[in-house]
C-alpha cells in the first residue's frame, strides 16, 4: 500500500457529515417518535380514565346511593393510587363533596363522570390525571432514544469510516503515491489498485480513475517514446549531416554514414551509388564485426550489376522506397539470385528491410539499404527518417559532384586558355617574323622586288586568315555562352555540292595529311540551311578526320533519306574510348591529350551547336585504334517562312 | 296513617353518628320523607338528632322508631320524639337460663318444645311508664326470674314466659295491647304434652 493520507481527512469529513446528518435525522425521528408516544400515552391515559368510569363509577355510585361516605372516600383514595391519577372527587347531588389526592397542576386531564342510581342523578365523579408522568416518561425516553441513536450513529460512522478507508481512502493514497512517483523511469509499470480483477459488471469509479491514469500513462509513454525516437532521429540526422559536410570525398564519407546508421537504424547497412548506369557499392557496415567479412563476400559474389532485380538496384534506378517490415523466406527468395545468396543474406541477418533512393535535383544517385535482424523493425517512422537521411546524403553527394564538375570546368578553361594562347601564337610568330623582315629591308633601303613583296604579303594575308579561322569559333562560342542563339541565314543549299566545295578548299590540308579522301556524294541533297554554317560543320568534321586520321583513308558520304540528309565522315585513325565520346561534344572537350594534338577543343562543340540549331543531330561511333565515324542528320522539310 | 312506601334502606353500622349522618343526607335526598325506622335505638336516636337538626319536628313532620327499649329511647318515646321502640327480645336470654337451670335440676324442657320464637313488642308513649316499672332500673333487675322456674315452683306445669306472666309476677296493671304483642310464639306441645 502506498503512503497513507495523514489522518484520513476524507473519512473524517465524511464522518462529520454523517454525524451532522444523523443528528438532524435523529432529532427529527425522535420528535416524531415522541409525538407518537405522547399521543399514545395520552390515549392510554384516556383509556384508563374510561376504565375508571367502567370499573369504579358503579361502585362509587353505589356508595353514594348508600351514603357510605367512608367507603366512598376509600374508593376515591384507591383511584388516586392508579398511575397518573392525582385527584378523584365527587360532588354529590346532596351538596356533599368528597375528595382524594391533591389538586393537579396545569398539565392535567379531567374526566367528569355522572353517577346515577337508576334514573336518579347522584352526583359527579371527577377524576384528574396529570400529564407530568407522561412528560417524565417521555423525557426519560428521549434520553434513551438519543443515546441509542448516538451509539448507532457512532457505530455506523465508524463502520463507514472503515469502509471508506477500505474502499476509497487507501486506494486514493495509492493513486496519489503512484501519480507522485510517476516519472519517465516508471512509465512502464501500470497502476494496480487491487489484486482481484473487477467483476463482470465492470469496475467502480476508482477502477475508472485507475484506468484513466493508466491510459494517461500509456499516452505519456508513447509520447515519450515518440520524442525519444524523434530525438534519436534528429541526433542521427545531425551526426550524419556533420559527417556529410566534413568532406567532399564521398568515397570516405559514405562508409562513415553507413557506420553511423548501423546500430541506430539498422543491423547492417550498405550504400550503392549509380554511376553511368552502374551500381557501385561505396559503403557497408555491420553491427556485428564478425559479419563484416560476409558483407564483403556479398559484394564480391553478388554485385548489383546491370539488370539486377535486387532491391537496392531497383530502387536506385527507378523505384520508390521499399519497405518490407517482415522479410519472409518467400520474399527473400524473390530478391536473391541463388540458394547461396539466400543463405548469405540469412547469415547476415535479414528480417526487416528498408531501401531508400538517393535522389537530388531529380537525379538518381543511388540507394541506401537498411537491414535489421529483427522482424517488424521498420515502419513509417523509420521510412521517414531514412528518406530524410537519404535526402541529405543525396544533396551532399550532388554537391560533391557539382563541385567536381565545377573544378573540372575551371581546369578545362585554364587548359583551354593556355592552348588557345599557344594556338594563336603559332600562326602569329611567322607572321611577325615575316613583317619584321619586310620592315628591316624597307628601312635598310634595299630594293624590294615587287614579285617577292607580293608573295610575302599574300603569305601574311593567308596567315592572318588562318588566325581568323581560329578566332571565329571563339566568337561563336562566346556568343553561345552568353546565351545568344545562333543566327541562321537559310537558303536553298545542296549539301553534296557544298561538301565538294569544302573538299576542294581543303585540298592543301588533305594533301599535307597524306590521307586519301573517298567521297560518295549522292545528290542532290537539298534543304533549307545556312550555307556558311554548314560549311563550318563540314570543314570541322573533315579537319578533325584529317587531324586524327593518321594518314589513313577518310570516307565522306552524303546520303538523302526520308525528310533528311545524312552526312557521314569516317576516319580510320586513333579512335577513342567509350567514356570520351560524350565529352567530345562539350566545350573545351577533347578526346585526346592536348600535348599531342593541337586545337582549341571548340570545334566539335560548335559543330554540334550548329547541327542542333538546324534541328538536326550528330553522333559518333569510335573505338580506340579503329577510327571514328561522325554521323550528321539534317532535316530537309524546313518551312520556307522559317528563313531568317 | 295509610300504607307506607319504602324510599331507601341504608346501613348505619349500628352507629349513632353514622345514623345521624345518613339520616341527614337522606333528609336532603328525600325532603318529603315522613318516616325513619332504625334497626336499633342507637341509630334511631342518631337519626333523631339529624331530624331535629334539619328543623323538622319529630313525631309530627317525621316519625321515628327504633328497637331495643334502651332507656334513652324509652325516654325519647316518653318525650314524643320517637314514636316507638320495639323490644323484649333480649328477655330470651333470661328464658334460656331459666330452662337451663331447670334442666340442670332434673326438669327437662323437651316437653315444652325445642323451637322458640319471640315477637317484639312496640312501646308507645302511653306504655312507657308501665314498661319502665316492669323492667326496673337497668338490666331488668326488678324482675325475679325464679318465679318462672319449674324446679323452684313445682306447681308450674307449663313454662309461661309471656308479658302476662311477667306483669303478674310484678303485680302490675296489665296494659292490654302489650299482651297481644309480646310473648313466645311456640307450637302447642300436643304430642309431647302428657
Amino acid at each position: 500500500m502506498g503512503r497513507r493520507i495523514p489522518g484520513n481527512r476524507l473519512g473524517r469529513r465524511l464522518l462529520g457529515a454523517i454525524v451532522l446528518f444523523s443528528v438532524a435525522a435523529s432529532l427529527v425521528s425522535t420528535a416524531v417518535q415522541l409525538a407518537t408516544d405522547y399521543r399514545g400515552e395520552v390515549h392510554a391515559l384516556e383509556e384508563r380514565l374510561e376504565q375508571l368510569r367502567l370499573s369504579y363509577a358503579q361502585s362509587v355510585a353505589q356508595s353514594l346511593w348508600s351514603l357510605d361516605e367512608a367507603p366512598l372516600r376509600i374508593q376515591l383514595e384507591g383511584m388516586t393510587t392508579l398511575p397518573d391519577i392525582v385527584q378523584a372527587e365527587v360532588d354529590s347531588a346532596l351538596g356533599t363533596h368528597y375528595q382524594a389526592g391533591a389538586a393537579p397542576g396545569t398539565d392535567a386531564v379531567v374526566r367528569s363522570i355522572p353517577l346515577y342510581h337508576g334514573p336518579l342523578f347522584l352526583g359527579t365523579l371527577r377524576v384528574s390525571a396529570t400529564l407530568e408522568g407522561i412528560h417524565a416518561r417521555l423525557r426519560d425516553r428521549v434520553l434513551v432514544i438519543l443515546a441509542t441513536h448516538a451509539a448507532q450513529t457512532f457505530l455506523i460512522a465508524l463502520f463507514v469510516l472503515f469502509v471508506v478507508q477500505r474502499m476509497v481512502t487507501q486506494h486514493l493514497a495509492t493513486l496519489a503515491a503512484y501519480t507522485r512517483g510517476l516519472g519517465p523511469a516508471h512509465l512502464d509499470a501500470p497502476l494496480v489498485l487491487r489484486h482481484e480483477a473487477p467483476g463482470p459488471a465492470g469496475g467502480d469509479e476508482l477502477d475508472e480513475v485507475c484506468s484513466a491514469i493508466n491510459e494517461m500513462r500509456e499516452s505519456l509513454r508513447q509520447e515519450l517514446g515518440e520524442r525519444q525516437r524523434s530525438e534519436a532521429a534528429n541526433a542521427l540526422l545531425a551526426e550524419a549531416g556533420e559527417v556529410l559536410l566534413s568532406s567532399l570525398e564521398m568515397e570516405k564519407v559514405l562508409p562513415r554514414v553507413a557506420s553511423l546508421c548501423v546500430g541506430a537504424l539498422a543491423d547492417w547497412c550498405v550504400i550503392d551509388l549509380l554511376e553511368d548506369g552502374e551500381m557501385r557499392r561505396v559503403g557497408g557496415a555491420h553491427v556485428d564485426a564478425e559479419k563484416r567479412a560476409l558483407l564483403g563476400e556479398l559484394q564480391r559474389r553478388y554485385p548489383p550489376g546491370p539488370g539486377s532485380t535486387s532491391p537496392p538496384a531497383h530502387v536506385a534506378r527507378q523505384g520508390p522506397p521499399v519497405l518490407v517490415p517482415h522479410v519472409t523466406d518467400e520474399k527473400l527468395r524473390a530478391m536473391v539470385v541463388d540458394e547461396a545468396h539466400f543463405q548469405l543474406a540469412r547469415a547476415l541477418g535479414i528480417q526487416s528491410l528498408l531501401v531508400v533512393p538517393l535522389v537530388a535535383r531529380e537525379h538518381r544517385l543511388g540507394a541506401i539499404t537498411f537491414v535489421s535482424a529483427t522482424p517488424e523493425r521498420y515502419g513509417p517512422a523509420e521510412l521517414a527518417l531514412a528518406r530524410e537521411l537519404a535526402s541529405r546524403a543525396a544533396i551532399a553527394l550532388d554537391n560533391a559532384r557539382l563541385y567536381r564538375h565545377a573544378e573540372r570546368a575551371i581546369r578545362l578553361r585554364e587548359v583551354f586558355l593556355s592552348v588557345a594562347a599557344h594556338e594563336l601564337r603559332t600562326p602569329l610568330l611567322p607572321l611577325q617574323l615575316r613583317l619584321q623582315s619586310l620592315l628591316r629591308r624597307g628601312r635598310s633601303g634595299a630594293a624590294l622586288e615587287p614579285a617577292r613583296l607580293l608573295e610575302e604579303v599574300a603569305t601574311a594575308e593567308r596567315q592572318t586568315r588562318q588566325m581568323g579561322l581560329l578566332v571565329d569559333p571563339l566568337l561563336d562560342v562566346s556568343q553561345l555562352s552568353a546565351g545568344h542563339a545562333l543566327e541562321l541565314r537559310r537558303r536553298r543549299v545542296d549539301l553534296s555540292a557544298l561538301v565538294a566545295e569544302v573538299l576542294e578548299e581543303l585540298r592543301p590540308q588533305v594533301e599535307a595529311s597524306g590521307s586519301e579522301v573517298r567521297r560518295e556524294l549522292r545528290g542532290p541533297a537539298v534543304g533549307w540551311w545556312d550555307a556558311r554554317r554548314l560549311e563550318q560543320v563540314v570543314t570541322g568534321l573533315v579537319r578533325n578526320a584529317l587531324k586524327f586520321g593518321e594518314g589513313r583513308p577518310i570516307d565522306v558520304r552524303v546520303t538523302p533519306r526520308d525528310g533528311a540528309v545524312v552526312l557521314v565522315v569516317r576516319d580510320n585513325g586513333i579512335g577513342m574510348p567509350e567514356g570520351e565520346r560524350e565529352r567530345l561534344f562539350e566545350r573545351f572537350g577533347r578526346g585526346v591529350p592536348v600535348r599531342h594534338y593541337g586545337g582549341l577543343g571548340l570545334g566539335l562543340y560548335l559543330t554540334r551547336q550548329l547541327v542542333v540549331a538546324h534541328g538536326g543531330s550528330i553522333s559518333v561511333e569510335s573505338r580506340p585504334g579503329e577510327g571514328s565515324t561522325f554521323t550528321v542528320e539534317l532535316p530537309v522539310d524546313e518551312a520556307p517562312d522559317a528563313v531568317g | 296513617m295509610g300504607g307506607a312506601e319504602l324510599l331507601q334502606g341504608v346501613s348505619a353500622s349500628w352507629d349513632v353518628e353514622v345514623a345521624r349522618r345518613k339520616a341527614e343526607l337522606l333528609l336532603r335526598r328525600y325532603p318529603e320523607l315522613q318516616l325513619l325506622w332504625a334497626a336499633n335505638d342507637t341509630m334511631a336516636l342518631g337519626a333523631l338528632r339529624a331530624v331535629e337538626a334539619s328543623g323538622r319536628r319529630p313525631g309530627q313532620d317525621v316519625l321515628l322508631g327504633g328497637i331495643d327499649w334502651t332507656p334513652a329511647a324509652l325516654q325519647a318515646v316518653r318525650e314524643g320524639r320517637l314514636v316507638t321502640t320495639l323490644g323484649g327480645h333480649f328477655l330470651e336470654g333470661a328464658w334460656a337460663l331459666v330452662l337451663l337451670y331447670d334442666h340442670h335440676h332434673g326438669r327437662d324442657f323437651a316437653s315444652e318444645g325445642l323451637e322458640w320464637r319471640t315477637s317484639l313488642a312496640p312501646i308507645s308513649r302511653a306504655e312507657v311508664d308501665t314498661l319502665q316499672q316492669l323492667l326496673g332500673e337497668g338490666d331488668c333487675a326488678a324482675i325475679d326470674f325464679r318465679a318462672f322456674s319449674k324446679v323452684a315452683n313445682p306447681a308450674l306445669t307449663h313454662d309461661d314466659f309471656s308479658f302476662r306472666a311477667l306483669f303478674a309476677q310484678r303485680r302490675l296493671r296489665f296494659p292490654g295491647p302489650l299482651l297481644e304483642s309480646y310473648g313466645f310464639t311456640r307450637p302447642l306441645p300436643s304430642e309431647h304434652h302428657p
